[in-house]
C-alpha cells in the first residue's frame, strides 16, 4: 500500500483525537465539580503546606474541587493504609484520593496494582512538561501514566564558607574532611529518606556509577557493588557526629545543628533549600550549596491516584492544576517554596520562562550534573544491610 | 426511661468501647508468633532497643518513686502540704508532650543549657543511647501523679493520726515516713505504679522526642515497623507489640512484689535523726524547671532566628504563631469536651444503676497503649468505620473513661448516706434524687473528672493519628509533627498552644463549682 492516503487520514484524525481528548477532559472536569479530594502529602514543612493550601484555594474557585490536605509524616505508611483498605475489600471508597509519591513507594503501589491507571499523560498541562527530565520513569520504573510529575529535586550539600573553605568534591575528600575535623559531619539515620539518598550518592560515587545499579538488584551484584560502600562507612562512622552512636532525626534537625555550628554541613533534596532557609531565619546568612564533582543524585517527585479513590476526577483536575504554569512558577518562587519546576521553559511564554531558569547564589549551582536514581529495587536491600551493620549502634 | 435501663445501656456502650481490650490477644492466634519472635531476636536493633526500653522504664519508675518519696516525705502534714496538694492537679495538667518539648529545647545539643554554660563542653544531651534522659523526664512527670495518688490515700486513711502519735513520741520525720507511711502506702500504690509502668513502657510521643534514636525504644520501633511498606516488617511490628504485653506482665509481677521489700523490717524503737530536708529544695528546683521550660517554649515561639551561643533570640517574629491552624484547636476542644462529658455520663449512669463489677473500667490504664490502638484499628476496619472525628472520639474514650472513673467512683461512694436517706423519706424518686441531690453534691468531683478527662483526651497521640488516619489533627498530633519538622520556632508555638489550652481548661474546671455555687458557701 502506498503511503499517500495515510497522510490525509492522519491529518484528519489528529484534530479528532484532540477533540475527543478535550471532550474527555470536559467530562472529567464536570464530574470533578463538587468532589472532595484528600491529598496526602508529607506535612513537615510549612512552606509546602502553605503552597498546597494556596493551590487548593485556587482549584476550588476555578473548578469547584475541594482539596483537603492530609499531612503525613511517612508516605510508606499511606501505601500500607491503601494496601490494607484493598485487602479489606474497600475498592472504591478509599481514604486517599491523591498522594505525593515517588521511588520505592511508587514501585510498591504499582506492583501491587493499587493505582489508577493511565491518566497522567492525558492531563492538558502534561503537554508543557519538559520531557528531557526523567519524568516518564521513576527510579528506573516506567510511570505508564500512573503518576503525574510535580517537581524536580537534586541532592544538595549545604556549607558555610566561613567555616569550611573548600567543600569536598567527592566521597574520598569527604572522608578526608572527617579525619581532619572529627565529629563535625553527620547524616540522618536510615531509613530516613534523606539518609538513604545520601547512601545512594556515596554508592554511586564510590562505584563509578556502576551500570548494575540501574538494573533490578540481585544478591551477587549487591554484594559486589556495595562492598566499597561498607568499607568506606566503616572508616567514616567513628569520625561522624557523636561517633555515629546517635544520628540526627531528620534533615530539619541537621539544619538546626548546622545553624548552631555543631555540624560543618547539612543536607537537602531541594537545590534551592539553603536560599529558602536563610530567608526564613533557619540558617544564618552567607551559607552556600555544593555538590560532588561527578554530580548529585536527582529525581522527579510525582502525584498518584489510588485505585480505590472515589474522587478520581477531582484528583485529576487538581493534578492538572499543579502542572499549570501558574502553579509551577509559584512553586519555584523562593519566597513561596523554591521547588524546581518540571515545565519546559520553551513551551511557556512570557516573563515566566526566564523566571523558571533563575537560581539564587545560595542554591546548588545549576551546572551540577544530574545523576539518575538507581533502580528502585536497590533501596530495600541497601537499607536492610545498613541496619544490619550499623542499626544497633555499637 | 428509667435510670436503671439507662445504666444498663451505658454499661453495654462501655463494654463495646472496651472490645479492643478483649481482642488484644487475637493476633496471638493469627500470627506465627514463635517464628516471628525468633526473627525479632535476630534483628540487630532488638537487643539495644530492649535494653533502652527496660532501662528507661525501670529508671523512670525509680525516679518517680524516689521523687514522690522525697517530696511527700518532706511535705506531709506541714503547713505547706495542702498548698502543694492544690498545686498538684495543675502540674498534672501540663501535657507530657509540652513538657518533653520544653526539655528538648533545654537539653538538645547546643540547646539552652549548653548555651548557658558555654564555652564549657558539658555533653548533656537528650536522646542518649540508654534512654536515661527519657527516664528522668518520665520520672519527673509521673512523680506528680504518684504524689497525687499518695495524697488521695492519705485523705482516706488514719495515717494522719498515726503520724501525729509518732511525732508526739519524739520520732523525727524521716523515720516516721520510712517506718509508718511507706510500708502502709506502698501496697496501695501498686496500681498507680502499674499505670506509670504501662505509660513509660509504651509511650511513643515522649520516647520520640527525648528517647534514644539509634535504635529507638521498643514502642517506637514497633510503631515504625508497623508503618513499614513490607508485610513481613509489619508482622514483626505486631509481634513486637505483643512482646510489649509480655514485658508489661513481667513488670506487673515485679511491682506486685515491691511492698515485700519493706515487710521484713521490724522497728527497733530507736529514734534516728532524719528530717528529709532535700525534699523542699527539690520541690523548688522542679517548679523552677517547669517555669524555665515554659519560658523557653514561649521564647522560641516568638523567634525569627536564634543561633548558638546566643542566650536570647537574635531576631523576633510572629510568623510561628501566624502559621498555627485553627482546626487542630477546634478538634482538640471538641474531642476533649465531648469525650469527657460522655465519659462522665457513662460512669455516673453505670454507678447509679448499682452495677457492682466495674473495676474492669480501669484496665486500659494498666495495658500498653500500642496493642490497644492496633485492636481499635482492626475493629474500625472490620465494622467499616471511616477515619473521622467520631471514630477518634470513640478511640479516646477508652482512656478518658478509666480516668474519669478513677475520680468519680470514690466520690460517688462517699455521698452522705444521711442526706440521701432524708431525700428519699421526703418522697423523691430515684431520678429526682439523682438529678436534684446527687448531681449537685457531685459537682466538684465532676468538674475534677472533667478536667482530667479533657487533659487525657488532649494528650492522646497514637489513637488520634491511627484511627483518624491523620485526618483529624489535634494540638498533640500537630506538636509532634512540628517536632518531626525540626523547626524549633514552630515547635515552640505549637507546644505553647497545647500547654495554654491544657492549663486554661484545667483552671476553668477548677473555678466552675465556685461560679455555679457563688451563693451557696457550704457547697464550695
Amino acid at each position: 500500500m502506498s503511503k499517500r492516503p495515510l497522510l490525509p487520514a492522519l491529518l484528519l484524525a489528529l484534530p479528532f483525537a484532540s477533540i475527543t481528548h478535550a471532550q474527555d477532559w470536559n467530562a472529567v472536569e464536570s464530574e470533578a465539580r463538587g468532589q472532595t479530594v484528600y491529598f496526602n502529602a508529607w506535612g513537615g514543612s510549612d512552606v509546602i503546606n502553605n503552597y498546597i493550601e494556596w493551590a487548593a484555594g485556587r482549584v476550588a474557585e476555578e473548578s469547584g474541587v475541594q482539596v483537603e490536605l492530609v499531612k503525613i509524616t511517612d508516605a510508606a505508611a499511606v501505601v500500607t493504609r491503601i494496601a490494607t483498605e484493598f485487602k479489606a475489600g474497600n475498592t472504591n471508597e478509599g481514604s486517599v484520593d491523591l498522594m505525593w509519591v515517588n521511588g520505592e513507594n511508587f514501585r510498591r503501589l504499582k506492583q501491587e496494582g493499587l493505582l489508577a491507571e493511565s491518566w497522567a499523560q492525558d492531563l492538558p498541562n502534561a503537554a508543557l512538561v519538559d520531557y528531557s527530565l526523567p519524568v516518564t520513569t521513576d527510579f528506573s520504573i516506567p510511570t505508564e501514566g500512573q503518576e503525574s510529575p510535580w517537581g524536580g529535586a537534586q541532592l544538595t550539600l549545604i556549607y558555610h564558607p566561613d567555616r569550611l573553605e573548600t567543600p569536598p568534591a567527592d566521597a574520598q575528600e569527604l572522608l578526608a574532611l572527617a579525619k581532619k575535623q572529627p565529629g563535625t559531619l553527620a547524616y540522618p539515620r536510615v531509613p530516613d529518606f534523606h539518609a538513604t539518598s545520601f547512601l545512594k550518592q556515596l554508592l554511586l560515587d564510590l562505584s563509578d556509577e556502576d551500570s548494575a545499579l540501574y538494573q533490578p538488584v540481585t544478591d551477587a551484584e549487591f554484594e559486589r557493588v556495595t562492598a566499597p560502600l561498607w568499607s568506606y562507612l566503616d572508616q567514616l562512622h567513628p569520625l561522624l557526629w557523636r561517633e555515629a552512636q546517635a544520628f540526627p532525626q531528620g534533615i530539619a534537625q541537621m539544619h538546626s545543628l548546622f545553624a548552631d555550628g555543631e555540624l560543618l554541613t547539612s543536607l537537602s533534596f531541594n537545590p534551592n533549600d539553603a536560599a529558602n532557609l536563610v530567608r526564613s531565619g533557619t540558617l544564618p546568612e552567607g551559607v552556600r550549596s555544593f555538590g560532588f564533582e561527578r554530580g548529585m543524585l536527582g529525581n522527579i517527585h510525582f502525584v498518584a491516584i489510588p485505585g480505590n479513590s472515589k474522587s478520581k476526577a477531582g484528583a485529576q483536575v487538581f493534578a492538572n492544576f499543579l502542572l499549570s504554569p501558574e502553579a509551577q512558577l509559584r512553586k519555584a518562587d523562593l519566597d513561596v517554596w523554591g521547588d524546581p519546576s518540571v515545565l519546559d521553559s520553551s513551551k511557556v511564554s512570557g516573563p515566566s520562562a526566564r523566571q523558571l531558569k533563575e537560581r539564587d547564589p545560595a542554591a546548588l549551582p545549576a551546572k551540577t550534573p544530574w545523576i539518575a536514581e538507581p533502580h528502585a529495587s536497590w533501596v530495600e536491600p541497601l537499607e536492610k544491610a545498613w541496619l544490619a551493620r550499623y542499626g544497633a549502634g555499637s | 426511661m428509667s435510670l436503671r435501663l439507662l445504666g444498663v445501656a451505658a454499661l453495654l456502650i462501655s463494654l463495646t468501647l472496651y472490645l479492643p481490650v478483649i481482642t488484644l490477644f487475637a493476633p496471638f492466634w493469627e500470627l506465627e508468633l514463635l517464628y516471628l519472635w525468633a526473627e525479632l531476636f535476630k534483628a540487630t536493633e532488638f537487643g539495644p532497643a530492649l535494653a533502652a526500653t527496660l532501662v528507661s522504664t525501670l529508671a523512670s519508675l525509680a525516679v518517680a518513686l524516689g521523687l514522690s518519696y522525697l517530696l511527700m516525705g518532706a511535705l506531709v502534714f506541714t503547713p505547706a502540704y495542702q498548698r502543694f496538694a492544690r498545686q498538684l492537679p495543675l502540674l498534672l495538667a501540663v501535657p507530657h508532650l509540652a513538657f518533653a518539648a520544653g526539655l528538648y529545647l533545654l537539653l538538645s545539643p547546643k540547646g539552652w543549657l549548653e548555651r548557658l554554660v558555654a564555652p564549657m563542653d558539658v555533653g548533656i544531651w537528650v536522646q542518649d543511647g540508654y534512654g536515661l534522659s527519657l527516664a528522668v523526664a518520665l520520672g519527673i512527670k509521673e512523680s506528680w501523679f504518684l504524689c497525687w495518688m499518695i495524697w488521695a490515700q492519705l485523705q482516706q486513711s488514719s495515717l494522719a493520726d498515726q503520724f501525729l502519735v509518732a511525732q508526739c513520741q519524739g520520732y523525727q520525720r524521716g523515720q516516721i515516713v520510712r517506718q509508718i507511711l511507706v510500708p502502709q502506702l506502698l501496697p496501695k500504690l501498686r496500681w498507680p505504679l502499674l499505670a506509670v509502668a504501662a505509660y513509660s513502657l509504651s509511650s511513643v510521643e515522649m520516647a520520640w522526642v527525648l528517647g534514644p534514636t539509634h535504635p529507638p525504644t521498643l514502642a517506637v520501633l514497633a510503631w515504625n515497623w508497623m508503618l513499614d511498606p513490607m508485610v513481613e516488617q509489619r508482622d514483626l511490628g505486631m509481634a513486637l507489640t505483643l512482646l510489649l504485653m509480655v514485658l508489661m506482665l513481667a513488670l506487673s509481677l515485679t511491682i506486685w512484689q515491691l511492698p515485700r521489700v519493706f515487710s521484713g523490717i521490724v522497728p527497733s524503737g530507736r529514734r534516728r535523726v532524719g528530717r528529709l530536708r532535700i525534699g523542699l529544695p527539690a520541690k523548688r528546683l522542679l517548679f523552677m524547671l517547669h517555669l524555665i521550660l515554659g519560658l523557653l517554649i514561649l521564647l522560641w515561639s516568638f523567634t525569627h532566628s536564634w543561633f548558638y551561643p546566643a542566650l536570647l533570640p537574635g531576631r523576633w517574629s510572629l510568623n510561628a504563631w501566624q502559621s498555627l491552624a485553627v482546626e487542630p484547636l477546634l478538634n482538640t476542644l471538641s474531642l476533649g469536651l465531648v469525650s469527657a462529658l460522655l465519659a462522665i455520663a457513662l460512669v455516673l449512669l453505670v454507678l447509679e444503676a448499682g452495677i457492682k463489677q466495674t473495676g474492669w473500667i480501669l484496665l486500659p490504664l494498666f495495658l500498653p497503649v500500642l496493642p490497644l490502638v492496633v485492636g481499635q484499628y482492626q475493629i474500625s476496619l472490620f465494622v467499616g468505620m471511616p477515619p473521622n472525628w467520631s471514630a477518634v472520639l470513640l478511640a479516646h474514650l477508652l482512656w478518658v473513661l478509666p480516668y474519669v472513673y478513677l475520680v468519680l467512683k470514690p466520690a460517688y461512694l462517699a455521698l452522705p448516706h444521711e442526706q440521701l436517706l432524708t431525700a428519699r423519706t421526703l418522697g423523691l424518686n430515684q431520678t429526682d434524687l439523682f438529678m436534684r441531690v446527687k448531681l449537685p453534691l457531685l459537682l466538684r468531683p465532676i468538674c475534677a473528672a472533667f478536667a482530667l478527662g479533657f487533659s487525657v483526651s488532649l494528650a492522646q497521640y497514637l489513637p488520634t493519628i491511627f484511627i483518624g488516619a491523620g485526618r483529624v489533627e489535634t494540638l498533640t498530633t500537630e506538636t509532634l509533627s512540628r517536632f518531626a519538622g525540626g523547626d524549633k520556632r514552630l515547635l515552640g508555638a505549637q507546644a505553647m498552644a497545647l500547654l495554654a489550652v491544657a492549663l486554661l481548661a484545667y483552671m476553668l474546671a477548677q473555678r466552675l463549682p465556685h461560679i455555679v455555687y457563688a451563693k451557696r458557701r457550704a457547697m464550695h
